[in-house]
């Protein structure tokens, strides 16, 4: 057992552990490492789709955390703090790599493909009930780069739209139009998935 | 004309007769043991092959073909666990006088061990545990399920076939290992630069791992296995024209060319494929 | 209502709900319905995935390193081994070198030669990958007495996963935090144990 299980063991509250780690208590680091580093993780996997960068970015995130632990004054819960902080170190080297903001001409002029169907057509079958976790993550991490920062910021990880704007930098109605298209393309790759699945029976 | 019918009619009679002096330096050794459910035999011939097969009952019936009255074969007993070992008398003979063969058969339960240097070692339809092992030996071992198979050469030819629900681990330097239709729970290939072949469909929902330092892998998968594959060569290549559906999470980055993971149907079974040096090839059936 | 108008304005109606034209045409157009529904259940099931995964390892490992690097922890710098492994991570190495060490410990204690048999020593070749060390030389005084196609065997097969060893070795100081080059050290020390076992037993 570790020796940062040990504390938790012992009834180490999360408040007390960040207050350890703002002295530089090498434990308490471990400690809140381990409470937060799933979640966290996960962000970034999902927000690049790549395990590598992912890592990278989990490491980079949580040492961004422990540079600032100190001016963590508990105005919000602390795995809100880490996680919007995560999420900006995601954003941030997402525009590094040159990934075009969204842009705000998109919501006047939506792209054609991309637009809404004229065609009424005939119904399909409904989803409900047809999505298991493992087709949903693979059609996830099939979407284009700023569809699926979107959806997972929304949809996954529960940020509003406003919080979003703010975070991409662009307007409310853009994030709502961006996240209409992700789950229109979701809906898309799930019904071939699931097509696809019932030509093999 | 008639010297040459004279000449040619010894030379037969001389042929006749070294045959017959040759056969009869041959002993057939035949030893039967009456055991209970579960028994062991442990044959130790490192002189020649030794082939073992099934029979409905309780007996163990081994019968030993030894080529020189210089060999011998020893037998210890002790409940339903038999052990069988073969030696030279004095001085190892040269040559076929040090040759001594084995033909076994089993009741289908038996846990079968095989040590034999030069092999062949032969090992069909036993349902209990196998282990077999020669420096040199070819290992053949077939149609053989449930019990755990442990298999080890340095340059024989490992070959498996139609083994179902078994524990399999084969460590082979440089021989090559060839499995086809090999599932169980768990499947584990080593070798330093035997190429590794296996064709079937993984299934079972086992673990696999096919390891090799230099060696290739070859992988021959159906449409419809259903398994969860990784495959990654640190200084060789990685080839794979099967259609997986590509992985979220992967346990290693993943460079074209080098490694790949993925899944197929609904990746019941985990395949890990992994060389140091060596090519690693996917290909779909 | 068309279904064009309605789809048009979906993307800021779906959550919060449309004005009463908008709720009409869902309560009659079953196609528009249809894709409400399920784009509802998308981002509901979306809600349920949960984080299912931890990071490898070495993203502590990494972050430890910096950590110290910039002095915002407070202790020692965790202890290498020769193979820059972190030596609380050597156990899985010791594990599987254990057998080999524990295999040649055997045979340098065991007296291999008996006064029938000549003993013949089969020195290694001048190998490419370096000199034979004692354990090996051992092995093949061992097998020196079986026949010279089993020595042959032997010799060869040292020299080939002696590469193994020191190739999966030289992969692993280079990055120790890769899982996939430890593993095919593990194996390549299995191999080596399988070499001395198979040599025990035929040197009996």
């Amino acid at each position: 057992m570790t020796q940062a299980k040990k504390i938790l063991a012992s009834g180490i509250t999360e408040a007390e552990a960040i207050d350890r780690a703002k002295g530089g208590d090498a434990e308490a680091f471990e400690m809140l490492y381990g409470l937060h580093k799933r979640r966290v993780y996960s962000l970034c996997l999902r927000m690049t789709g790549n395990t590598a960068e992912a890592e990278d970015l989990t490491q980079e995130a949580f040492l961004q955390l422990y540079r600032k632990i100190a001016t963590f004054r508990g105005e919000s819960a602390f795995s809100t703090w880490l996680h919007r902080l995560a999420v900006n170190v995601v954003l941030m080297h997402l525009r590094k790599k040159g990934l075009p903001e969204i842009s705000l001409d998109e919501a006047l002029e939506p792209a054609q493909e991309d637009g809404p169907k004229k065609d009424i057509g005939a119904r399909d079958n409904v989803l409900a009930g047809s999505i298991d976790r493992v087709n949903l993550e693979r059609a996830i991490e099939s979407l284009p780069p700023g569809y699926r920062i979107i959806f997972v910021l929304h949809d996954i990880e529960g940020y509003e739209h406003n919080e979003i704007a703010e975070m991409m930098g662009c307007s409310i109605g853009n994030s709502k139009s961006q996240l209409h298209k992700a789950r229109m393309k979701l809906r898309d790759l799930l019904k071939v998935s699931r097509a696809e699945k019932a030509a093999k029976r | 004309m008639e010297s040459w019918n004279r000449r040619a009619k010894l030379a037969v009679a001389v042929l006749v007769g070294f045959a017959a002096i040759v056969a009869s330096a041959q002993t057939r050794k035949e030893m039967k043991f009456n055991v209970g459910p579960g028994a062991s035999l442990t044959i130790s011939n490192d002189f020649g092959p030794v082939t073992v097969h099934t029979m409905a009952g309780s007996q163990v019936l081994a019968v030993a073909t030894l080529h020189s009255d210089q060999m011998e074969v020893d037998q210890t007993r002790s409940g339903s666990r038999v052990e069988l070992f073969t030696h030279a008398l004095q001085q190892r003979p040269t040559g076929d006088a040090a040759r001594v063969e084995f033909d076994v058969t089993v009741p289908p339960d038996c846990n079968v061990t095989v040590h034999s240097s030069p092999g062949p070692i032969v090992i069909e339809k036993v349902r209990g545990d196998v282990t077999a092992d020669g420096e040199n030996a070819n290992i053949d071992v077939r149609d053989v399920g449930n019990g755990h198979v442990h298999l080890r050469t340095l340059k024989g030819n490992v070959t498996i076939a139609n083994v179902s629900n078994g524990h399999v681990e084969v460590t082979s330097v440089s021989g090559p290992v060839k499995m086809s239709d090999v599932s169980g729970p768990s499947v584990e290939v080593n070798t330093t630069n035997g190429k590794i072949s296996y064709s079937g469909m993984f299934s079972n929902n086992g673990d696999y791992v096919l390891t090799t330092h230099s060696g290739d892998i070859e992988v021959l998968l159906p449409a419809n296995a259903s398994i969860d594959v990784s495959a990654r060569s640190v200084n060789g290549k990685v080839e794979n024209d099967f259609p997986f559906q590509p992985k979220q999470h992967n346990p290693f980055p993943v460079t074209s060319g080098r490694a790949f993971a993925g899944t197929s149907n609904s990746g019941s079974s985990g395949v890990q494929l992994r060389s140091f040096s060596g090519t690693i090839r996917v290909k779909k059936q | 209502m068309t279904c064009a108008e309605f789809q048009r304005v979906l993307p800021y109606i779906i959550d919060a709900g449309g004005d009463a034209g908008q709720e009409q045409h869902l309560r009659e157009c079953a196609v528009c319905a249809d894709l409400v529904a399920d784009l509802r259940y998308i981002a509901d099931q979306a809600k349920l995935l949960v984080p299912m995964e931890d990071p490898s390892p070495r993203v502590w490992e990494g972050l430890q390193k910096s950590l110290e690097r910039e002095g915002l922890v407070k202790s020692a710098p965790a202890r290498r081994s020769l193979l820059g492994l972190p030596l609380r991570d050597l156990g899985w190495v010791a594990a599987g070198a254990a057998v080999v060490v524990l295999l040649a410990g055997i045979f340098f204690t065991r007296n291999t030669t008996s006064a029938d048999q000549p003993k013949t020593t089969v020195a290694m070749e001048s190998p490419a990958t370096g000199p034979a060390n004692a354990e090996d030389q051992q092995i093949l005084d061992t097998v020196a007495q079986l026949s010279p196609d089993v020595r042959d065997s032997y010799r060869q097969g040292l020299r080939d996963v002696n590469t193994y060893i020191q190739d999966a070795e030289r992969s692993v100081k280079e990055d120790p935090n890769d899982q996939g080059a430890r593993q095919l050290l593990m194996q390549a020390y299995q191999q080596k144990a399988m070499l001395y076992q198979m040599a025990t037993r035929s040197g009996e």
